[in-house]
């Protein structure tokens, strides 16, 4: 092999190591030296006093206990559905999937937003849940339902449903047979998707911090409130090294499970299976399940889009209008309309920095095989196991220490919002430069291609779709990052999800108002982004 | 006695079973043999209640069965490709409908060791299911579906999905099997050798209908009509006006032996043809094929219909060679 062929993919990894090494890995080690040894020596004590206080406790309990009961809940209300959609053919089913994404990618200012148009103070229907640990839940099993759906949807779409039959003709009730035979093939799925819940909602912050209102405080929020508010950040890096301890164990319990529970099957494909509902009670199924999906996934967007259009005596865009205007007593110090420049900017400058590192490593980690590549894939999602939160902390206790003091600099923004999309931008990416089948790459040269050809004949077209959901995909992360961005923006630059917070902050109809129309931008930017990106990677 | 008395159904605008009337004697072996599409399978799939009836009834010894749910039916199905549990091992699938039955355990292990004994698999409890062979498959469905002895077992395409060899084996296997098993016994499948072999009683199924019922010997000597016969793999067969017993047909005038007068079809299968200078059909030898021990030979005749037969013996055939056929008129089937 040529030197500059075998120099290539160590160079193509340097980037993103470094990368990664500045501005996740150093000011991970920072929150460490910061909470184990804040005065340079090792001070193991201090930690522990910190942890024995008795409202870490009670955040911990909290924290853990919000997230066992939100995965049980999206899990108890999406499995159904994920059979519904498994299983049965009905008239706009590839639509309502495709749509049903769309809240799991949703800022979750956005998210928490929807929630008290529909059951906050404004809530035209006079129900008040806001403040209330039911709006948490509903709010995380709305954010996550269609997780399972699709995780566990997927597998049982490929379950011969012939084995229930069987299982039934040998004397299995339906229940025994779905008990014996169906679970049993569902569970690696459903521990799948279960993990992915309790990580997320074991992580949530956007939607405790604006829908539980002070009482509610899980170690995300608490880490944020120590920082921001007490302005404590011994206490917040020590909470952080809990958090990440947590989740670490976590991701070890979930990869060993994952590792024990591979049953090999045999797969269908799809259309083999679903079919039109046939009797009474099927049918019934579906529309019910159609019917909660609507209540819980569509319901609170259609709330925030009629808030935001809501104005006295009826509707019209004046909330909207009201984004270009500056208020005495703001909790933002700028026009709400400033936010919108500076998230595309910062969008902009997070799509630039990103994609041609995340291209970069996912060409790497397509193309490599055995433990140097896998190590370099585990590395890469490492940002995904810690938390936007974590992020953001990290940078606010590191990057005084640099050489150059990015702390007072705009471009902290994007480069934290490049550190959160980069393990989605290299998850989206690889499966798309991995479907080159090497037989067309073959194919082209034997009919004649030159290397250089079948580069660009076969190649190329991959790469640059790969490109462009990559740049999607920083681009929308980037628009609804909010974690990270809180605790380095500064007061005069907010970024759409910093403003609906605080204007959701602010008393008035104006601010809700305003709050509603910026959310309600936020969701069909992002929304509308998804859904492109969806269709980009799965269509030809 | 199973009887299924104008059995509908229907998916929701094509209709998969049409009417279908049949009856099961108690020990007896009964083939639904048809082309795929036929509907046999849906009718399997009716009789064990996995699909709704859009019409009639299944009765079981003068037991409706219309509100008998699957799991308390008691048959026996052996799926196409088996559909054997994955996540179980060869005992366990075996032991499923005893362990539904609510069996004891040392009767469960007690059964499942004999029934793995008479499908020839003993010793293979505790192998996974995927490390198994095609045939290995096949015998474990077999014996899950006999474990809990059930009333009635219905076979599904048994050895569609294996190769050849191994499908004759095992077709010899099944013959001697049912000849142990005192059971009713429903087959489906589309091979004519498989039904042949293995049934007292062929039902032709066409159309989601049952369009014949005989004994093997009986349809293969006499198949009841044109469509059978093509499907039984007659190849020469074709409508023809009868003249004081000489029929004309396509491929020329044949004398029947016979002074019968009319229209019906005629059958002319390979034994009754063979290659005679003497013979009355003329024709020019258009393809022929090397099956073994004999060559297939394809005739254009005279009259401008291709005519198929087989010819043993070392005579050789050109193509291009103008020859004469011979119809021995005793082997010719006429039907109305």
């Amino acid at each position: 092999m040529p030197l500059a062929r075998r120099l290539a993919t160590p160079a193509l990894a340097a980037l993103p190591l470094a990368f990664l090494g500045v501005f996740f890995v150093y000011p991970v080690v920072s929150i460490l030296a910061l909470g184990l040894a804040p005065d340079g020596v090792l001070d193991i004590g201090a930690a522990l006093g910190v942890l024995t206080q008795p409202f870490v406790a009670e955040v911990a309990w909290f924290t853990l206990w919000q997230a066992a009961l939100s995965t049980v809940l999206t899990v108890g209300l999406a499995l159904p559905g994920a059979y519904v959609f498994a299983r049965f053919e009905f008239p706009g089913r590839r639509l309502i999937s495709a749509l049903s994404i769309v809240p799991f990618v949703l800022p979750t200012v956005v998210v928490a937003a929807a929630f008290l148009a529909l059951l906050g103070a404004r809530s035209p229907f006079g129900i008040r849940l806001d403040h209330t640990i039911v709006a948490i839940l509903i709010a995380h099993v709305f954010y996550n339902y269609a997780v399972v759906l699709r995780i566990v949807g997927g597998v049982w779409s490929q379950i011969d449903p012939r084995l229930e039959d069987a299982a039934r003709v040998l004397g299995a009730s339906r229940w025994a047979a779905f008990r014996m035979v169906t679970l049993p093939l569902l569970r690696p799925a459903i521990a799948s998707a279960a993990s992915i819940v309790f990580l997320f909602t074991f992580t949530s912050f956007g939607v405790i911090l604006l829908l539980g209102g002070a009482q509610f405080s899980t170690l995300e929020v608490e880490i944020y409130r120590q920082t921001a508010e007490l302005l404590d950040l011994r206490t917040a890096a020590v909470l952080a090294l809990l958090q990440m301890t947590a989740l670490v164990v976590l991701l070890f319990l979930y990869s060993r499970y994952q590792q024990r529970n591979a049953i090999q099957q045999r797969l269908l494909a799809r259309q083999m299976v679903a079919r039109r509902p046939r009797t009474r009670g099927e049918r019934a199924l579906v529309a019910a399940n159609l019917l909660v999906m609507a209540l819980l996934l569509g319901l609170p967007l259609l709330m925030l889009l009629e808030r935001a259009l809501a104005v006295p005596g009826g509707f019209g865009l004046g909330n909207f209008q009201a984004l270009f205007a500056t208020t005495q007593l703001s909790a933002l110090f700028v026009p709400p309309i400033d936010a919108i420049r500076n998230s595309l900017l910062f969008a902009a400058a997070c799509t630039l920095i990103c994609a041609p590192l995340g291209l970069a490593a996912a060409v790497v980690i397509a193309r490599g095989r055995g433990r140097l590549a896998s190590g370099f894939d585990a590395l890469l999602m490492l940002p995904l196991g810690t938390s936007a939160v974590i992020v953001g902390f990290g940078f606010l206790v590191a990057l005084g220490n640099l050489p150059i003091d990015l702390r007072t600099s705009v471009i902290l923004i994007p480069i934290a919002h490049a550190i959160v999309a980069l393990p989605f931008l290299v998850r989206a990416t690889v499966p798309v430069l991995r479907s080159v089948d090497q037989r067309l790459r073959d194919a082209a040269a034997v009919l004649g291609a030159s290397p250089a050809r079948v580069w660009r004949a076969i190649d190329l077209p991959i790469v640059s779709r790969a490109a462009l959901i990559g740049a999607g995909f920083a681009f929308a992360v980037s628009l609804g990052e909010f974690g990270a961005t809180l605790f380095i923006v500064r007061p005069d630059t907010p970024t759409m999800p910093v403003a609906v917070f605080r204007l959701l902050s602010q008393p008035g109809a104006l601010a809700f108002g305003q709050a509603m129309a910026m959310a309600a931008l936020l969701m069909l930017a992002t929304g509308a982004s998804v859904l492109v990106f969806d269709r980009l990677q799965t269509g030809s | 006695m199973l009887e299924l008395v104008d059995v509908r159904v229907a998916y929701a605008d094509n209709v998969a079973v049409d009417g279908v009337s049949l009856t099961f004697g108690d020990h007896e072996t009964v083939a639904l043999l048809g082309p795929s599409g036929s509907g046999k399978s849906t009718l399997l799939r009716a009789i064990c209640g996995l699909e709704p009836l859009a019409g009639g009834r299944i009765v079981l010894d003068g037991r409706d069965l219309a509100d008998v749910p699957v799991h308390e039916r008691h048959f026996g199905l052996m799926f196409q490709d088996y559909v054997l549990f994955p996540q179980r091992d060869v005992r366990g699938n075996v032991a499923f409908g005893l362990e539904m039955r609510g069996d004891a355990r040392a009767t469960i292990e007690r059964r499942v060791a004999e029934v793995l004994a008479l499908v020839g698999l003993s010793g293979y409890g505790q192998r996974r299911i995927t490390e198994l062979s095609g045939g290995e498959q096949q015998r474990v469905g077999l014996a899950r579906a006999l474990a809990p002895t059930p009333q009635l077992l219905m076979l599904d395409e048994p050895l569609g999905a294996l190769d050849r060899a191994l499908r004759e084996r095992l077709l010899d296997d099944l013959a001697a099997l049912f000849a142990e098993l005192s059971l009713p016994i429903v087959y489906v499948t589309h091979d004519q050798e498989e039904a042949f072999t293995l049934a007292d009683r062929v039902v032709i199924m066409r159309d989601g209908r049952a369009v014949a019922t005989a004994t093997p010997a009986a349809l293969w000597s006499c198949p009841p009509d044109a469509w059978t016969a093509n499907f039984l793999g007659f190849h020469n067969v074709a409508e023809a006006d009868v003249e004081n017993g000489i029929a004309h047909t396509p491929w020329g005038d044949i004398s029947l032996g016979s002074a019968l007068s009319g229209s019906c079809t005629v059958v002319l299968r390979a034994e009754a043809l063979t290659l005679d200078p003497a013979g009355n059909i003329h024709g020019t030898v258009s393809a022929r094929t090397f099956r073994g021990d004999h060559v297939r030979v394809l005739v254009m005749t005279q009259a401008g219909a291709p005519l198929e037969l087989e010819v043993r013996g070392g005579l050789p055939v050109e193509i291009g060679q103008k020859v004469s056929v011979a119809v021995d008129e005793t082997r010719v089937n006429v039907l109305h």
